[in-house]
């Protein structure tokens, strides 16, 4: 067993003695980690806007010349770049001092690999199907981005791999014909499973932000579809608390925060709608300053259950 | 391989659903399809039309006409250049332009048949003897979901050769701004298409 393993299950011995929880020992670790940092601020601060302005220098020099330039020139200048980032960034996971490093070298491919693809395609493939040329590099870059994150397991390869992927599903769909609705809903709900599955490894970091795409896209797309045909818009309802409750019992703020907008903007969209034009909509108006009230206390009290579990 | 299974039934479940969908709607679809010929007859289409073009493209007789009109006070000045004009053909799949006749601006109001096209008897019906048409077909149900992951609006509307499922592009057509202006039903001397 590892010093590191070893070390873990010491600290999780501890807090479970001690009855500290989990965003305690995290409180506790960024204080130090703020304090052993206070001086340095400044360096990092001078080195990421260094590193966006020769991000932002070399992007307007290409731009400039971009006219000049043959085919192969800027397939080179856009995809030659991303591919070096993508090495880069797997070539300093071996060096333990330059580890961090990885994720912006990460990002930075996410971004330059596809632009340089679409150059090429634009350069030397003949047709008009911008959409069947997106799905081709949106699947390749899946494929390259999660085979890598199987064999590195580091989370930005997971988080813009799960990004390409549903980029060419999303596209895949449309172009069999599945109607948008169900589209929205097959993906959001795929988003959702996948969320809370990664919410459960040590990639959790990017959990929130799939959390967020996939409850916003579902609750989207559900009003979409029952926007202005009663009685079945009040269906809503019972969807964006169910949504509420789904939230504490997987304990995910993300969500939480999701549904509770989704059912103030519900009662607004239904207060409107059936109360506006009669004499009853200032008696409305108040029932449902109390009903955001009731709400938003009852939201507060599950944040807080999360929080405790 | 199945513990894996067993432990991500959640996972695997959520990538299933969206490839289960895609799988049956494209069954579904190229069965649809399956049972609807492909179009027969050559469509003849502007690639992208002007508004207020003093150039016409109109069917009279059933041959193909160029119009130009002088532009005047009593039509707003009409101005625009000469339109785009495509033949697609259905059996290779393929637009290809037609040459039109020079009309100068020194010239009056002209009207003469496009030479190009002179022995091809020409429809404008909007539906083709095939049950084929060529106009804007929207399949609507756009949400969050397919604006950010489903290539946009664009993809699921647009100018198409269509008829029940099956949905033809057709190159050289502007998604937006093509126009439909006739079909070809018959070639001089040969037989009906």
């Amino acid at each position: 067993m590892s010093n590191k393993t070893q070390a873990l299950e010491q600290i999780a011995a501890l807090a479970k003695d001690n009855d500290i929880a989990l965003d305690e020992i995290g409180a506790y670790l960024t204080k130090d980690s703020l304090d052993d940092k206070s001086g340095s601020w400044l360096t990092q601060l001078l080195g990421y806007l260094g590193a966006a302005f020769i991000f932002g220098g070399l992007g307007l020099f290409i731009a400039m010349v971009w006219g000049d330039l043959s085919s192969p020139s800027r397939v080179i200048i856009t995809y030659g770049p991303g591919l070096v980032a993508f090495v880069l960034g797997i070539l300093v996971l071996k060096d333990e001092r330059y580890q961090k490093a990885s994720t912006p070298l990460f990002l930075k491919s996410a971004v330059l690999l596809p632009t340089g693809m679409f150059v090429m395609l634009k350069e030397y493939a003949s047709g008009d199907d911008a959409q069947l040329a997106a799905m081709v590099v949106f699947g390749i870059l899946a494929f390259q981005f999660l085979i890598t994150f199987i064999s590195l397991k580091r989370t930005s390869l997971l988080f813009f791999g799960y990004l390409f992927w549903n980029s060419c599903l999303g596209i895949l769909m449309e172009r069999v014909g599945v109607p948008g609705d169900l589209i929205g809903i097959g993906l959001s709900v795929s988003i959702l499973a996948a969320a809370w599955s990664i919410d459960r490894t040590s990639h959790r970091a990017i959990a929130p932000f799939y959390y967020f795409l996939g409850s916003v896209g579902l609750l989207w797309t559900i009003f979409d579809i029952v926007e202005g045909f009663p009685p079945l818009d009040l269906l809503y309802l019972p969807l964006t608390i169910f949504m509420m409750t789904i939230s504490t019992r997987i304990r995910s703020r993300t969500l939480l925060l999701v549904s509770t907008f989704a059912l103030l903007g519900f009662l607004g969209y239904y207060t409107e709608e059936y109360f506006a034009d009669i004499t009853g909509w200032p008696i409305a108006l108040i029932v449902m300053g109390f009903l955001l009230i009731g709400i938003s206390t009852y939201a507060i009290k599950l944040g807080r259950k999360i929080k405790q579990s | 391989m199945k513990s894996f299974f067993k432990e991500n039934l959640v996972l695997v479940a959520g990538v299933a659903l969206p490839l289960l969908l895609t799988i049956i709607f494209f069954v579904a679809t190229n069965i649809g399809k399956t049972t609807i010929a492909l179009p027969k007859h050559e469509l003849i289409f502007v690639a992208e039309e002007a508004y207020n073009s003093p150039y016409q493209i109109i069917v009279r007789n059933k041959r193909l006409h160029l119009t130009y009109t002088k532009p005047n006070k009593d039509n707003n000045y009409r101005k625009g250049n000469t339109p785009s004009l495509y033949v697609y053909d259905p059996i290779t799949a393929e637009s290809s332009e037609i040459e039109l006749p020079a009309i100068g601006l020194q010239d009056g109001d002209t009207d003469v048949i496009i030479p190009a096209l002179a022995s091809k008897t020409v429809s404008s019906l909007k539906e083709s003897p095939d049950g084929y048409q060529f106009s804007y077909v929207s399949r609507g149900g756009g949400n969050l979901m397919t604006e950010v992951f489903g290539g946009g609006y664009s993809s699921r509307s647009g100018q198409v050769l269509h008829k029940g499922p099956q949905r033809i592009d057709v190159p050289h057509a502007d998604h937006y701004r093509a126009s439909f202006v006739g079909w070809v039903i018959k070639n001089q001397g040969g037989a009906d298409e």
